[in-house]
């Protein structure tokens, strides 16, 4: 009996061994399960080495405050076993979780698929029993001491058998049998008994950090919008910044393309480097120390020029006028040096390297009170090393030489085109030169020009001529130009004034011009006025009539370049010639009695007194081997101004030959020229012997024989 | 004279059992091991020196004046304690929970790391923001901070240096290169009062 009892209560505590052992290894999710809880971090809810049951839940009906059995989070091979503290977010489904002794929430947050269960009923101990059989001693108590138990019966069994065998009793084995598959059941089932931990959890705090990082981002500063040109000095600049604690900004500035960088706080700016452009930035520091990496915008820019444009060429942009005519004859430049002349009347001066100075000079006579220019183009090119080499432009005169245009240095130019007034010269001779100057002949410095012009301002027919003018600025260039200016004749001067875009002003100067109608007077006595085409063709006189007291129409055509007398009594000290009614030409002038007004035929220069008619004489000079020939009452309307003189050298006749030019006649109408009798070269002149007292001198068509000692 | 067989035969099964399962259970390899009950409670504790323990350790942790750098970051020490009345060990959980100032883009652009000095672990640089989304451990699995022990952490902070950018470099007028520009966004920028949470989990 007592072994029925003993061989019941095993098989039972197998049967419930096996139920808490495999329920949760199952391969069903929708079962009963149990777990034994090893830790105490639901307490006192669920002491430690409780076994709880939990059911299948569907996650959406757990409640906050629910127990619920999960797999851990942090570490997949656990089972926890936490109250659902609060749900973080319902799509996806998340709880947060926290044992009943914990002080705080569990780091995790729990997905819904990870819940095993829901907690339905908790034992307590027993699951010590379940931990208990892990034990060496447990192990012993519950495994092993049941196995021998089994075993001992079996034992008695086979000796029963054996009795049994001898007696051929039959009794049941279906205990037996029981036992040792039940057995055999729970002890492998003690593989999979899972063990669900209510984890312990501490919370620390770590309050109050600060993260700060530095102002390490520099400041910037932008430049306010900059004028691309300015005269003003100093010049106000400003600038605007995001940075809310800078310690201080610098105006720095590149001068023209230069790379030195010059820097100062003064946003007064007063152009240290002179004319020129001035590129601008800022640099900024802050109060921390960090310097600005300034925009370098090359917009932000500006030219310094305080230089005025300058008016030096005059353009007539009347059709019929002579504006444009070149003064210089292209036949008759001269090279000195290493030079020569190119296609298209272009000269290259610096050829090779042997020389040091090449020169391109001719020779010109500007025209009287005519406002000439010179306009030419060079290209400059230098290879030497340092800049001493330079292209140099003059006028040359008798009394000096007047530079008016140098350019040097070193590299290449591009074509410059550069236009100068030569209205100080007019009416002088002069030589107009290029000289080029290559002090190193190691390396070769060369100009080639071109386009060379000497052009006078002329109006010589029509009653209004438009003039329009231009201008040169060193600096930014030119803003406004005057607008075209209609010269009408008996203007004496235009005045102009350009203006550069940095709003320089040129000072107001005066630009004297001539202006002459067709036909003008030429020479008035008491009984004729002579009148003179200065024009290109003949002109119909109908319409015009000489003032002379009493009003005479003349007739008739006069030829171009040609002088015509009208035959009439001069009663007055004044003479007008009329064209339509309107004076186009006139003076005044002492009474006639006693002499004759003359001028240059085509009306300009001043009015000469003549006081007594052409007449001319050769003096001696013949101990010096010179004679002089002196002309006086010369009218510049002579036909002929060739003079011509003959005499003999031994039995050799010899001749000199000219002409009086009208600008070598002073105001009293008289001329001389010195001539020396002899040979001279290279500066030394040897004078002739054996020369013959009797020189034959023709003048205009006159001849005078004179004896000379 | 089958039964006495076939009951020897079970005898031996029976022993065959056991002994295997006693094999299963205590052999050293074996990967089901003893279960401990763990009554008492978890305490962790936290502080910047190896003394003075607390749970609320009002941080001298200040990461100041922090610019773009991925080599050059500051650090600081951080000893956390296992004082648990329970046998455990305690791997620990590290989150941050809270800011007074909390904005964009310094917290994306600010980086914190926890490196465990015994084993060198470190989950990484994560951003502020990060760190007070997902939060990351700090032990690693394995290496639970045993029961009254001690452990040190270093605490690091970067501005990562993708915070420079770049823009072109000038000598006079002339472009030479592209230097480096920091990044204003994050200039002079703070992220005060910032509170972590450590939670220390049972093993």
């Amino acid at each position: 009996m007592l072994k029925k009892i003993i061989e019941n209560t095993i098989f039972i505590a197998l049967i419930i061994i096996l139920g808490i052992s495999v329920s949760p290894a199952l391969p069903f999710k929708n079962i009963p399960r149990t777990y034994v809880v090893v830790s105490g971090s639901m307490e006192t809810t669920i002491k430690t080495g409780s076994i709880v049951l939990t059911k299948p839940v569907n996650p959406k009906e757990i409640k906050v405050g629910d127990i619920v059995a999960f797999t851990s989070p942090s570490n997949s091979k656990d089972v926890i076993l936490h109250r659902i503290f609060g749900i973080k977010s319902e799509s996806p489904l998340r709880f947060s979780t926290k044992g009943d002794n914990n002080n705080s929430p569990d780091a995790w947050d729990l997905m819904d698929v990870g819940i095993l269960g829901k907690q339905v009923y908790a034992v307590p101990y027993i699951g010590h029993i379940a931990a208990f059989v892990r034990k060496p001693l447990g192990f012993g108590l519950i495994i092993v001491l049941p196995a021998l138990l089994f075993i001992i019966f079996q034992i008695l069994n086979i000796k029963k058998y054996i009795k049994e065998e001898i007696d051929k009793q039959v009794k049941s084995k279906t205990i037996p049998l029981m036992f040792f598959f039940l057995s055999m059941f729970s002890v492998s089932s003690l593989f999979f008994t899972t063990f669900a931990l209510a984890k312990l959890t501490s919370t620390a705090t770590v309050s109050g950090t600060i993260f700060s990082t530095k102002d390490f981002a520099p400041p910037v500063t932008i430049l306010d919008s900059i004028p691309p040109n300015t005269n003003t000095s100093p010049l106000t600049i400003t600038y605007t910044s995001d940075d809310s604690d800078i310690d201080h900004v610098d105006l720095c500035y590149y001068f023209n393309d230069g790379i030195v960088e010059n820097c100062s706080p003064n946003f007064d700016f007063n152009f240290p480097k002179g004319q020129g452009t001035y590129y601008f930035f800022t640099r900024a520091t802050d109060m921390a120390g960090n310097i600005e990496d300034p925009d370098i915008n090359p917009t932000n820019a500006t030219i310094y020029d305080i230089t005025p444009p300058t008016t030096n060429y005059v353009v007539n942009t009347g059709s019929t006028s002579f504006s444009g005519l070149s003064l210089l004859s292209e036949n008759n430049w001269t090279i000195i040096g290493n030079g020569q002349s190119l296609a298209d009347n272009s000269f290259q001066l610096g050829i090779g390297d042997s020389d040091s100075i090449d020169y391109l000079i001719q020779r010109l006579l500007l025209p009287q009170n005519l406002s000439s220019s010179l306009t030419f183009s060079y290209n400059y090119s230098s290879d030497d090393i340092s800049e001493y080499d330079n292209l140099s432009v003059g006028v040359s005169t008798i009394n000096s030489i007047f530079p008016i245009f140098s350019f040097g240095g070193t590299g290449t130019t591009d074509w410059q085109t550069i236009s100068r007034s030569l209205l100080q010269w007019a009416g002088q001779t002069i030589d107009i030169y290029f000289k080029l100057t290559n002090t190193d002949p190691t390396y070769l410095t060369t100009t080639i020009l071109k386009d060379i012009n000497v052009s006078p301002l002329d109006l010589r027919t029509g009653d209004t001529t438009p003039a329009e003018f231009l201008a040169t600025d060193l600096g930014v260039g030119i803003d406004t130009s005057p607008a075209p200016t209609d010269i009408s004749i008996g203007d004496t001067q235009i005045n102009i004034s350009f203006i550069d875009l940095a709003t320089n002003i040129e000072s107001e100067h005066s630009i004297s011009i001539v202006t002459l109608p067709p036909v003008v007077l030429n020479k008035i006595s008491s009984s004729t006025v002579t009148i003179y085409n200065n024009t290109d063709s003949a002109v119909d006189l109908s319409t015009y009539s000489l003032d002379v007291g009493t009003t005479t129409i003349l007739s008739g055509t006069i030829p171009s370049f040609t002088s015509q007398d009208i035959s009439l009594t001069v009663g007055t000290t004044s003479v007008g010639l009329l064209n339509n009614s309107f004076i186009v030409d006139s003076t005044t002038f002492e009474p006639l009695s006693i002499a004759i007004w003359q001028r240059q035929s085509d009306g300009l220069g001043p009015w000469t007194r003549i006081n007594a008619p052409m007449s001319f004489d050769l003096q001696s000079r013949l101990s010096q081997s010179k004679i002089t020939f002196n002309v006086s009452g010369l009218g510049t309307t002579l036909a002929n101004m060739n003079y011509e003189i003959l005499y003999t050298e031994g039995i050799i006749p010899r001749q000199i030959a000219g002409t009086i030019l009208p600008h070598t006649i002073d105001s009293n109408g008289t001329a001389s020229r010195d001539f020396f009798l002899g040979t001279c070269s290279s500066g030394s002149c040897t004078p002739a012997s054996g020369i013959g007292s009797s020189f034959v001198v023709t003048f205009s068509g006159t001849t005078k024989t004179f004896i000379l000692n | 004279m089958k039964r006495i067989i076939l009951s020897v035969l079970v005898i031996a099964m029976a022993i065959g059992i056991t002994t295997g399962a006693a094999f299963a259970l205590f052999s050293p390899t074996a990967t089901v091991s003893g279960v401990t009950f763990s009554t008492g409670n978890a305490s962790l504790l936290v502080s910047g020196t190896d003394s003075g323990y607390t749970d609320n350790w009002g941080t001298i942790l200040d990461f100041t004046n922090m610019y773009p750098s991925d080599t050059v970051f500051q650090t600081q020490n951080m000893y956390l304690r296992n004082a648990s009345t329970s046998n455990i060990a305690l791997n620990v959980f590290m989150k941050l929970a809270s800011a007074d100032t909390w904005n964009t883009p310094e917290i994306d652009a600010l980086e914190f790391q926890v490196i465990d000095t015994t084993d060198d672990y470190t989950d990484g640089w994560h951003t502020l923001r990060d760190w007070n989304t997902t939060g990351y451990p700090i032990t690693k699995v394995g290496n639970a901070i045993a029961n009254l022990t001690n452990r040190r952490f270093t605490v690091n902070s970067r501005l990562p240096a993708t915070y420079h950018t770049t823009k072109d470099y000038m000598v006079g007028l002339k472009h030479v290169a592209t230097s480096e520009l920091v990044e204003n966004e994050v200039s002079s920028k703070s992220v005060t009062n910032v509170n972590f949470t450590l939670t220390g989990t049972q093993n």
